[in-house]
């Protein structure tokens, strides 16, 4: 990204700091908020947690059953407890953590390309191509997400066989679940995107562009886009603590991750049958999810304020 | 105004036509109902299958069987037991969603409708009162929390907000059983049942239901309470600073009526669109909390009839939560024009 370019975001106090590229300055704004550092440490440290602990706990060990030891409580054996098949539940914190942490990340992934390039196209052409775009995401929108996800997993369902990467078995449900959930948040970011395109198309630098041959393509992705960039960022962010709830929510209701793949939506799918005894069940993955989604949420309040200062909250 | 109406119940046609086509492109595809409906004691031989399945149209291409699923078959003859002679062909019966016909559940062979019906009324019981309370939370403390801005209050009421809003609602509600129900048991205090709407056989009066809704009702108003303070404090912040309201106190007005009449008025109209435009996206809550408390409502009906592909229920269910959405787009619309004279619809 060139300076000055982002949505004239650049204050006269911010511009004259010598030598310091949009980046530095965001950077430098972005530490400016205390809530957003601490969210950066603690995702930091469950990152830690999840990725290290792999290599103190083997998968397998997250995955055996034990039926002397159903529903355990938390021993020296197993700190955290046993679930409703005798499974070390700190295993699957840790396993289930890197399930749900990758789901939320690619689903994002997903829905920042879907959402971006149809926001690019339905506002820079405009015509049929954007009526159909903005008619399908207000049907979609209509319909509460959670409805609308339920019926999708059922619908792609089980027709995913499991896949192996680097040597590790992982349910198909967990693609189907990321794909899910990626292409059901775009209405809202393709709505954004299309909003600024609306205005950025009308400005001097893409007439300035096109007057000097750029052709629509060139246009869109290197013109218009970096420019549209800054709410995409932001709407992405918070877009991943979404996802991880609702991640956790079919988890919970048993349509997302299939056992015996861990995340930590389904990790509770059980703890209502014994809700009166084990609370280690539901406790540890929810916790879990509760700090992740705070420290998101921060986050991406903080990078709201460091990227678009003039936006109202 | 009547021409805007006008307009917008039009407009609410192609939309409702493309969620329709959409949502029954889904279910199409969503599994063999049939696998499921003839699963019974006496296993069915493959002839009754199949008649079974021209019986209910699932042999017809999906565009037909959106026409009757749309308009009903009754005009039409269907060919029963598939030889193609006309002999033995009967009426269809259905009549289709646009003539008042939901279908027939596969599972239970009540009319949808009933099935709808009965469920409903239950999910209200939730509905209604956490919606109450909502509104009383999120106005009490979203303007507590702006008049002492920057107070040791306020730091505390909005990192609580910031973290219910981060909070998944199975958290809560199980947290709330695991205090309510489970400790205040091992305490020997009075406690408040897990689960159902009250015990098998016994007569159901808001007495005996009260305990039960307590909980899942208090799940929804705190998760959904947090993010509304939130545009309360905001809300009340950004109008506590217009030049009206110091006038307002310039002329010697009591605080309380600055607060009520002169602030609370005008920043209560942004919070009016954000709450009625979320009130059927609460549905999508209540699938959570009505599960963990066995609630049976709607969201509880969804689920049933998802994990059995009974596509007829779920087809109308989901349909009824679009009309919802879209009728509390209007009455929001609607409502915001009266309440702020600034704004005329044409």
């Amino acid at each position: 990204m060139e300076r000055g370019t982002v949505n004239g975001t650049i204050s006269l106090d911010d511009a004259n700091r010598k030598h310091e590229s949009l980046l530095q300055l965001v950077f430098a704004r972005f530490r400016r908020h205390r809530m957003a550092m601490i969210g950066v440490a603690v995702m930091t440290l469950i990152t830690l947690y999840v990725i290290g602990g792999s290599f103190f706990i083997t998968e397998r060990s997250s995955n055996s059953t034990d039926f002397q030891n159903k529903w355990g409580a938390p021993s020296a054996e197993h700190p955290f407890g046993t679930d409703a098949l005798g499974r070390d539940v700190l295993a699957r914190t840790i396993y289930g953590g890197q399930v749900t942490l990758l789901i939320s990340l690619l689903a994002m992934v997903v829905t920042a390309i879907v959402g971006t390039t149809l926001g690019l196209i339905s506002g820079f052409y405009g015509g049929w191509i954007d009526s159909i775009v903005m008619r399908v995401s207000e049907a979609l929108l209509t319909i509460p997400l959670l409805f609308l996800l339920l019926v999708i997993t059922k619908f792609i369902g089980s027709q995913v066989p499991a896949v192996k990467v680097f040597g590790r078995e992982f349910s198909g449900s967990v693609i189907v679940v990321i794909f899910v959930l990626g292409f059901t948040g775009w209405m809202g970011l393709a709505r954004i995107v299309r909003a600024q395109v609306l205005s950025l198309r009308e400005q001097e630098f893409v007439t300035a562009a096109r007057a000097l041959g750029a052709r629509n393509l060139h246009i869109i992705f290197r013109h218009i886009m970096p420019n549209a960039l800054a709410p995409v960022i932001v709407y992405t962010t918070l877009g991943i603590s979404n996802v991880i709830l609702l991640e956790a929510y079919i988890g919970f209701l048993g349509m997302g991750v299939q056992p015996p793949t861990a995340s930590w939506g389904n990790m509770i799918q059980r703890a209502t049958e014994k809700i009166d005894s084990a609370w280690w069940m539901w406790l540890y993955p929810g916790g879990l999810i509760l700090l992740t989604v705070i420290s998101i949420n921060y986050i991406g309040d903080g990078l709201r304020d460091a990227l678009d200062p003039y936006s109202k909250k | 105004m009547r021409t805007y109406l006008t307009r917008r119940v039009l407009q609410l046609i192609p939309l409702l036509f493309v969620i329709s086509v959409i949502l029954f492109a889904l279910m199409y595809s969503i599994g063999d109902p049939l696998a499921i409906v003839m699963n019974v004691p006496r296993r069915p031989s493959g002839a009754q299958i199949e008649q079974a399945s021209r019986r209910l149209g699932f042999d017809q291409p999906i565009y037909v069987q959106y026409i009757y699923w749309l308009v009903g078959n009754d005009w039409t003859f269907i060919d029963f037991d598939g030889d193609g002679d006309t002999d033995e062909e009967m009426h269809g019966t259905r009549r289709g969603i646009l003539r008042g016909d939901l279908g027939t559940s596969l599972i239970t062979r009540q009319a949808v409708a009933t099935r709808i019906g009965e469920r409903l009324g239950n999910t209200m019981l939730l509905m209604l009162p956490a919606y109450a309370l909502i509104l009383l939370i999120s106005f009490t403390l979203g303007v507590i929390s702006a008049l002492r801005q920057y107070s040791l209050l306020d730091g505390i009421l909005t990192t609580a907000a910031f973290v219910f809003y981060s909070m998944p609602i199975f958290l809560v509600a199980l947290g709330m059983i695991l205090l309510f129900a489970v400790a205040f048991r091992n305490w020997g205090l009075p406690h408040l049942p897990i689960a159902g709407m009250g015990r098998p056989g016994e007569e159901r009066t808001l007495s005996t239901l009260l305990p039960y809704m307590i909980m899942p009702v208090l799940s929804i108003a705190l998760v959904s309470s947090a993010a509304y303070m939130r545009y309360v404090r905001a809300s009340v912040l950004e109008v506590i600073n217009h030049d009206y309201v110091r006038t307002a106190r310039s002329k010697g007005i009591g605080e309380r009526r600055v607060l009520f009449v002169h602030v609370l008025r005008n920043a209560a109209l942004p919070l009016i669109t954000i709450i009625g435009l979320d009130v059927p996206f609460l549905l999508g809550g209540a699938i959570v909390t009505e599960s963990i408390f066995a609630w049976p409502g709607m969201g509880m009906l969804f689920i049933e009839s998802l994990e059995r592909s009974d596509y007829p229920v779920l087809m109308a269910m989901l349909m009824f939560v679009a009309l919802f959405v879209i009728v509390s787009q209007l009455i929001t619309d609607l409502l915001y024009s009266l309440l702020d004279p600034r704004i005329r619809l044409s």
